[in-house]
């Protein structure tokens, strides 16, 4: 059951589902590899969360030096839904592309995944009133956003 | 506006926490997820594989040195015992020449015979 939980904590930092994959992947085989490290007085699921967000991380600064070297390229994701195609899915797409990379990671995790503000914060290794200033920014950007798509329609 | 933890209210919408689920939607199928536990098995034993046999060559580089360090401490015991053996030989030898020095002296006079008694010097 870890690999659902981990997969929500990489797709709320990575850009895709597949990069997502490549992060729960990489942060399971690192957390194997550092179970030595693991005190029995944690929280498994929380240290293998921020092994995995640390994963996804690294995903995403691989993924930016990539892409500053080539044209982007689009990957056909094979869990596409219905609506991904109509108005507001694109333009809030477009919104949360243009948040801060820790706010949208917040906002996932809270809003999508239900994780709470200490979770989120030892997730990211932030703070948790860190945690709850970025969600309340984050989720006054995409208001906007919604609030333009609902008045123009 | 602030909230009892002193930061910002926070205020939930409901059509951006749908919208982001819609977004954010994960795989449903338990064939996926049984699929993805599979490569993370894969994944974990292709590493162990690699950690073993990364394990035995460093087990084959830590059993040189030891090995090394066996034959030396063998090496300084053998070199060790010769010396004492040389020492013993030598001590033996300087006993000998002493009794044969001794042997080799002129009979001693009555007088020095008697005067060594009494001292105890033989």
């Amino acid at each position: 059951m870890h690999e659902r939980r981990a997969y929500a904590v990489a797709r709320s930092i990575v850009a895709n589902h597949e990069d997502a994959e490549d992060a729960v992947q990489d942060g399971f085989l690192h957390a194997y590899r550092a179970l030595d490290r693991f005190l029995p007085d944690q929280a498994f699921g929380a240290w293998l969360h921020r092994i995995v967000a640390n994963a996804a991380l690294d995903i995403t600064r691989r993924r930016k030096v990539r892409d500053a070297d080539e044209l982007p390229e689009t990957v056909a994701s094979p869990f596409r839904d219905p609506a991904e195609g109509s108005e507001l899915r694109s333009r809030l797409t477009a919104a949360l592309d243009q948040l801060p990379a820790r706010q949208r990671s917040v906002i996932v995790l809270h809003d999508v995944e239900g994780f709470k503000h200490s979770e989120i914060g030892t997730i990211l290794g932030i703070p948790e009133g860190t945690a709850r200033s970025d969600l309340h920014y984050a989720r006054t950007q995409l208001r906007a956003i919604l609030g333009d798509i609902r008045s123009e329609s | 506006m602030s909230d009892e933890h002193g930061g910002p209210r926070l205020v939930r919408d409901d059509a951006l926490t749908a919208a982001l689920r819609a977004i954010y939607r994960r795989p449903t199928s338990e064939a996926y997820w049984a699929a993805l536990e599979g490569r993370i098995m894969a994944r974990i034993d292709e590493s162990e594989a690699w950690w073993s046999v990364s394990d035995r060559w460093v087990r084959i580089g830590l059993a040189a040195p030891a090995a090394k360090l066996l034959v030396a401490g063998g090496l300084f015991l053998r070199a060790q015992a010769r010396i004492n053996r040389t020492l013993a030989a030598e001590a033996v030898v300087e006993v000998e020449g002493l009794e044969s020095a001794l042997a080799q002296r002129e009979p001693l006079s009555q007088e020095e015979a008697t005067l060594r008694k009494l001292t105890g010097h033989q």
